[in-house]
């Protein structure tokens, strides 16, 4: 899937720069941090098989941390935690799978962890993210493209939509791999009050 | 083949509940196989019919040799009919234990060499182990094996019931009642 920022997102995010800019004096050095709030949030990943369709599901408990810096987007950071039993794709029987020894493996490790290690602008609307993922402790690079949007819908709003490919492999979850993808695609959205 | 022993001119309670469960075990293991491969359905549901269609199959698995070893040790009626008819009888009798017991077991190791590694648990109740490693291979060579045999099963059962719905209508004698009542 190919990463880029859609027009919308182009057209939305000048306006939320500038006033960034303006506000940026009263911003800490460290940028503003932010705590991610769950209920504007969703991290939901699809997976693709060759015998059923793509498997689409989201994980319910997480807990993330934001830091952003528009003067130096450099300085911005994300730290999430996702608990990975809060996994659901509306079907027991599945989630109860993807819980088991043969993926998640969640009785040994119970969290998911990405915490960013740079953060790259690419223009106006759109950066993107590196950092480090840890999913059944085993820790592997992973990039991210963040695209960022102003709304204005009787306050200010920043939204970001989050995505990325993570080979499951990496992490030592096989079952299934060729006919179900090793490729998974991650999309976080979430959205906070301009800072 | 199984020998007869004509002390007896009936089947024993348990052998004759045994072989009604294993009828109704076999047609739901059947419609579910049908159903579970072919019918579209939201994939939880699939995955959850194939749950269940294990833990019915290992049931099999588990009473064959309980009905294999009932049926050896005591005595068992003699089929009727002409002696062509009774030796056939025993075949196709001798054919039904042979299948129901490579049916579930090919299923078993079909399951378990599957590269998506489902943790086969009995009606979620306890983890039941897996055969074999994951290996296409031998999973598409089981999967074969169970499709077969459920297909050779699926003609064996539509003789079976034709013939003793022939033995009860046309030969009038007492094949399908000591099956059902006991003594007839």
């Amino acid at each position: 899937m190919p990463l880029r920022p859609s027009s919308s997102l182009l057209r939305g995010f000048l306006p939320a720069l500038a006033l960034a800019a303006t506000l940026g004096a009263s911003a800490s050095a460290a940028g503003d941090r932010l705590r991610i709030d769950p209920a504007r949030t969703a991290i939901r990943f699809e997976v693709p098989s060759s015998l059923w369709g793509t498997t689409r599901g989201q994980f319910t408990r997480f807990d993330g941390r934001l830091v952003l810096d528009f003067r130096q987007p450099q300085r911005s950071s994300v730290a999430f935690d996702v608990e990975a039993a809060s996994v659901t794709t509306g079907s027991k029987s599945v989630d109860d799978y993807i819980r088991s020894e043969v993926l998640f493996d969640v009785a040994r490790f119970p969290s998911m962890r990405f915490v960013s290690r740079s953060v790259e602008k690419i223009d106006e609307r759109s950066a993107w993210v590196t950092g480090e993922l840890t999913l059944r402790g085993r820790t592997h690079p992973s990039r991210f493209l963040v695209a960022v949007e102003r709304r204005k819908d009787g306050r200010a709003l920043l939204s970001f939509v989050v995505r990325g490919q993570v080979k499951r492999t990496d992490f030592g979850m096989d079952a299934g791999v060729p006919v179900v993808s090793d490729e998974v695609t991650i999309t976080v959205t979430t959205e906070t009050a301009e800072p | 083949m199984i020998p007869s022993r004509p002390a007896t001119d009936a089947w024993s309670a348990p052998l004759r509940w045994l072989h009604w469960l294993v009828a109704g075990l076999v047609l739901l293991l059947l419609g579910l196989g049908i159903a579970m491969v072919h019918a579209p359905m939201a994939v939880g549901t699939r995955f959850e019919l194939y749950q269940l269609h294990k833990s019915l199959g290992l049931t099999l698995l588990v009473l064959m040799p309980v009905r294999l070893a009932l049926r050896l040790h005591g005595a068992s009626p003699a089929p009727h009919g002409p002696a062509w008819r009774r030796r056939t009888a025993r075949i196709v009798q001798a054919l039904f234990y042979l299948l129901l017991v490579a049916l579930p077991l090919s299923g078993w190791v079909s399951a378990s060499a599957s590269s998506l590694r489902v943790p086969i648990r009995w009606f979620d109740l306890f983890p039941v182990p897996a055969l074999a490693a994951p290996d296409r291979a031998m999973e598409s060579t089981a999967a074969r094996v169970h499709l077969a045999a459920a297909l050779f099963l699926a003609a064996l059962v539509v003789l079976h019931v034709a013939a003793a719905l022939r033995h009860h209508v046309i030969d009038r004698d007492d094949t399908l009642r000591r099956m059902w009542k006991g003594r007839a």
